[in-house]
């Protein structure tokens, strides 16, 4: 027998109580345990699939939309813009690294990202089987795109028109799977990358409206062929001239030695061809503050700036976050001050044992003690179990999120703000307890047990 | 053992209890009797040192209890006096095992489980051990009550009134268990009742109310 065992059996034989206690205050620090894992790892899915892109270049409409459709992709794209006046801002002399969007297909859901061999890179991104691809019409699918569909190596898919699971698809021109990513617990997981060239050798050059798509699905080979052509001209004299662009999907063996150059080289030909977005990298803090202003004045364009739109996007979520809390805050105060009433309710009648313990031996201190030990265990059994269930539930969301294609979040992550609800647990067992402790210790034997 | 001079004890102006001279040697018993009132509960828990008398000494094994400390006076009533209540004061969230391991942990006596049972066996109660007070007759109370009196080994026990509420056959067995744990661990004994069955069995009486001892 210890003073430990002592307040767990008094605990026990009020179980309906205590199981109650422990219920309001488990149910209040799970909230926040969901709120804190969830929001954090929010942020931290939001930055790191940002992947240290500074400015997003784009049709005009929504900074946001923009945002979300080329970085996150979760949003429908803005529009096209022309590849030539894209270009022209790859080439400003703040920005350091540029790289195409195109997007318009997807497999399975999942979006299909026309873009350059400079999109890895972003996100760390490594081969878990395979290589880059070489020529058009092949692709790299990211971890979980290649669990999801089943794809491997040497597969090939059709894509999907449009980012619905079901559509138009493109069964004239197949992708072939020449590589598999590793997962990365980004944005790149989700996606299937190819060069922005199959995107344009499916869609024409994305130079038209999706409406009268169709009525040129048949004409798509002939464009395609238009391009390629103008390609081989301007690349024969182009500084790999033994490695010649023929990237037509049936000559293999020439294409498939180098990877193949960004479109947004100068001698590349742009007439009459689009990309979604261009995502620029520059290493000079005064990029992000002077481009935009420029960019949006200039040009018919818009450039907007992942962490101003994921401050803006953190800043209305936060409100909810908030407000979520501060009702979670509400339920723990409630569950402190029940914890208070049955512990003072309770010594009401444990007086006489109190007394009695005080008869056998005990100490005034070791009475204060156990009921503290009493406030401490409900206290710190909530809180635990609130830990645990708050854990457990966010790595629920996280699985059912991962279906749904959106960000990573996973239950099994500890955050040090958690430390914060056990001390909370402590003093919130200590202030319900302090009060029936005291009178624990006042408890006067002779008027208690000789005064009956 | 104990040893009582000039004692008075008022709760209000009257004395309730009034006692010039009381000797109780180890081994010895002796029965407190008296019509309800007449101050026997009273006097125990003063022997007991839950009572500070207004006037007065009393000794148990040479310490003067009024001049102790309150806590030092808890430390020393857990250790070497057994005290079984008129209303018992078991602890209905502890099993009745549980109830004699507490008195050893708060008398700060190592846990001894062997002794608990044999305790236990003694009162005839081991087939109880992990029953709970609520799921007990009155008699096996009673002898759960006295069970945790007897289990730190007193040097003084002290019994307020245990067997009025018994029938004969569970007063019986009551009044030779204590009588018979007492001379066992040559422990006093000190019990009071209005109960002529147990008044009985004991050769040395003091009768409240008349100050006199009846040797
Ligand atoms: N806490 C108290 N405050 C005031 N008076 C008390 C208190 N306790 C007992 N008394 C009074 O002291 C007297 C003796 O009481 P006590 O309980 O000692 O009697 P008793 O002989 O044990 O009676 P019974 O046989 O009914 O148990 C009674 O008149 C009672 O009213
Ligand atoms: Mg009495």
């Amino acid at each position: 027998m210890n003073l430990w065992r002592l307040s767990l059996a008094y605990l026990r034989h009020q179980k309906l109580t205590a199981a109650l206690n422990v219920f309001l205050l488990a149910l209040g620090s799970a909230i926040i345990v969901v709120l804190l894992l969830a929001s954090t790892q929010l942020k931290d899915n939001l930055v790191r699939d940002a992947g240290g892109i500074d400015l997003v270049v784009g049709a005009k409409g929504s900074p946001l939309q923009l945002i979300l459709s080329s970085i996150y992709h979760i949003d429908a794209p803005t529009g096209n813009i022309d590849l030539a006046e894209a270009r022209r801002w790859s080439r400003h002399r703040l920005v350091d690294r540029a790289i195409p969007v195109a997007l318009g297909d997807s497999v399975q859901g999942f979006r299909i990202v026309g873009t350059s061999d400079d999109f890895l890179p972003l996100y760390d991104a490594e081969f878990a089987g395979g290589r880059g691809w070489h020529a058009p019409m092949q692709a790299v699918l990211g971890a979980q795109v290649a669990a999801a569909t089943g794809l491997s190596v040497g597969d090939n898919f059709a894509g999907v028109h449009g980012f619905a699971a079901s559509g138009h698809t493109h069964e004239d021109s197949r992708y072939t799977v020449v590589g598999v990513l590793a997962p990365t617990r980004s944005v790149i997981d989700r996606l299937a990358l190819t060069d922005v060239r199959s995107v344009w050798a499916l869609h024409g050059g994305l130079g038209h409206d999706h409406g009268h798509e169709d009525e040129h699905a048949a004409d798509d080979h002939g464009h395609e062929h238009e391009h390629e052509h103008d390609e081989d001209h301007t690349h024969g004299h182009a500084e790999q001239p033994g490695a010649p662009d023929h990237d037509h999907h049936d000559t293999h063996a020439a294409v498939e030695q180098a990877p193949l150059p960004s479109v947004l080289e100068p001698d590349f030909p742009a007439t009459g061809r689009q990309i979604t977005a261009l995502l620029l990298i520059s290493d000079s803090p005064l990029a992000a503050l002077t481009l935009p202003r420029l960019i949006n004045r200039v040009s018919s364009l818009q450039a907007a700036a992942p962490v101003a739109e994921i401050t803006r996007l953190l800043g209305l979520i936060g409100f909810g976050l908030d407000t979520l809390a501060a009702f979670a805050g509400l339920m723990i105060a409630a569950a402190a001050l029940s914890v208070f009433v049955a512990l003072y309710n309770a010594l009401r009648a444990r007086r006489v044992d109190l007394a009695m313990m005080r008869s056998l031996g005990a100490s005034r201190v070791q009475l204060l003690r156990h009921i503290l030990l009493e406030g401490q265990m409900l206290a710190l059994g909530g809180v635990t179990l609130g830990l645990l269930i708050g854990h457990l539930v966010t790595e629920g969301l996280g699985l059912w999120l991962q279906d749904a294609q959106l960000f990573h979040l996973t239950g099994w992550a500890w955050q040090p703000a958690e430390w914060g609800l056990l001390v909370m647990a402590v003093v919130v067992g200590l202030l319900a307890a302090l009060l029936p402790a005291i009178q624990a210790y006042r408890v006067d034997i002779a008027r208690t047990l000789a005064g009956e | 053992m104990l040893c009582i001079r000039d004692l008075e004890h008022c709760y209000t102006d009257v004395p309730v209890v009034r006692l010039a001279h009381l000797d109780v040697g180890a081994g010895e018993q002796l029965a407190i009797l008296g019509p309800s009132g007449s101050g026997k509960s009273t006097l125990l828990h003063l022997l007991a040192g839950v009572l500070t008398p207004t006037r007065g000494e009393i000794q148990v094994c040479e310490q003067p209890l009024a001049r102790m400390s309150e806590a030092a006076r808890d430390r020393f009533r857990g250790r070497h006096i057994g005290l079984v209540y008129q209303s018992l004061h078991l602890i209905a969230a502890l099993s009745v095992a549980e109830n004699l391991a507490l008195a050893r942990y708060l008398a700060g006596l190592a846990p001894d489980p062997a002794r608990i049972d044999d305790t236990l066996e003694r009162v005839g109660l081991v087939a109880f051990k992990a029953s709970y007070p609520a799921q007990l007759s009155q008699g096996q109370r009673q002898r759960v009550a006295l069970a945790r009196a007897l289990v730190n080994e007193p040097r003084l026990i002290l019994a307020d009134e245990p067997t009025s509420s018994l029938d004969d056959a569970n007063a019986e067995r009551v009044a030779t268990l204590l009588i018979e744990r007492a001379r066992a661990a040559d422990a006093a004994l000190v019990v009071t009742t209005h109960d002529r069955r147990l008044a009985d069995r004991f050769e040395r009486r003091l009768t409240l109310g008349e100050t006199r001892v009846v040797a």
